[in-house]
């Protein structure tokens, strides 16, 4: 017994360390709604029975109430599972603070993930644009939007720390399979084997995904059987 | 340091630290700037009893500084390490590197060394039945 709790101290104090620094970054339900949401207008769009004005105008007041939340999800969070205050990231803006001189020896990965707010902040900010109009059947650049759903939402996973922890382990697979993914679609996309709304809800899918994970990760991490008993 | 039989140095261990629920507070508490009573309770599983004794010790050790404030109409307690507290647990993971690394070069010592006295016949102990 005494060897069993001697050889899993380490893995559990990175496990403690992970929980720590990703505890923000594993709350998922901050952006899941908006991505069921997002996939109902999609597939209510694909029925064609509704308006694609009036989608258009349910997908833009979608993003603004995701602002509000984002805001409501991490209040809730913070009743259910405490706070924790990250250290501060010195500068605001994640391109200059990934080159920050302060940065540790994963420097890429740790700011970009103590940015993750900030990440889902500037992503709605910039879906204002294509989102509605892709509702309205324009052809928005999809490799771009492509692109942008897969650095705001998902390439802070593929680069995020692991631990021997497998449930962790397979965060970072699961985030680079839906790299690849997403890069596959939007090609059978873009060689018009799928339609515009199909790509959509696919694409929606994976960041779905992946936000579910998270919070179930979270929970693993925090229900897990590091209970008391090794304390003492 | 100490030496347990001679030839084995024995770093001094800080006994504050060593303990397993303070080490696992102490752990979450290095790995952000600060973490309220709840988290730092779901993160280690101790009661609340158990965990607001721990933090009261590490307290007076000075190794953490807790705080008490109103934020959204209720009490948040939250616990951060003072910068005695980051160096006594540098000097604790130092001292248990030490510890380990001094263990591993003795076990791989002893592998190594030829057997010098031979091994005692077996006894016979006869079976009652």
């Amino acid at each position: 017994m005494q060897t069993t709790a001697l050889s899993d101290a380490p893995s559990q104090g990175q496990e403690l360390r992970y929980l720590t620094a990703h505890f923000r970054d594993l709350q998922g339900l901050r952006m899941a709604p908006f991505w069921v949401a997002l996939l109902v207008l999609t597939s209510l769009a694909k029925t064609g029975s509704y308006s694609k004005v009036h989608l258009a105008w349910a997908a833009a007041i979608l993003i603004a109430a995701q602002f509000g939340w984002l805001y409501l999800s991490g209040r809730l969070y913070e009743r259910r599972y405490g706070v924790v205050k990250e250290p501060d990231p010195g500068v605001r803006s994640q391109l200059i603070s990934i080159m920050h001189p302060e940065a540790s020896s994963n420097p890429l990965a740790r700011r970009y993930g103590y940015l993750s707010d900030v990440n889902a902040v500037l992503f709605l900010l910039w879906a204002f644009m294509p989102v509605p109009d892709i509702f309205l059947g324009y052809r928005v650049q999809p490799g771009m939007f492509t692109m942008m759903v897969g650095v705001y939402q998902v390439f802070a996973r593929c680069i995020s720390p692991v631990t021997t922890n497998w449930p962790v382990r397979l965060r970072r697979i699961l985030a680079v399979t839906a790299m690849i993914a997403m890069l596959g679609i939007y090609l059978e996309y873009y060689f018009a084997r799928i339609d515009l709304l199909t790509w959509m809800a696919l694409l929606f899918s994976f960041p779905l995904m992946l936000d579910l994970y998270d919070h179930w990760l979270l929970n693993h991490l925090l229900n897990g059987d590091f209970t008391e008993r090794s304390h003492e | 340091m100490n030496k347990d039989d001679g030839n084995f140095p024995m770093p001094e261990i800080d006994r504050v630290v060593h303990e397993p629920a303070r080490l696992a507070i102490l752990t979450v508490l290095s790995s952000c700037e600060e973490a309220d009573f709840l988290f730092l309770e779901r993160a280690t599983k101790l009661s609340r009893g158990n965990l607001s004794v721990q933090l009261t010790r590490l307290e007076e050790a000075g190794v953490i500084e807790i705080d008490k404030r109103i934020e959204h109409k209720r009490t948040l307690t939250t616990a951060r390490l003072t910068d005695q507290g980051r160096r006594i647990l540098k000097t604790y993971w130092e001292s248990m590197n030490a510890l380990r690394t001094a263990a591993e070069s003795r076990l791989a010592g002893t592998a190594g060394a030829p057997r010098r006295g031979r091994r005692p016949p077996r006894r016979f102990v006869p079976v009652q039945s």
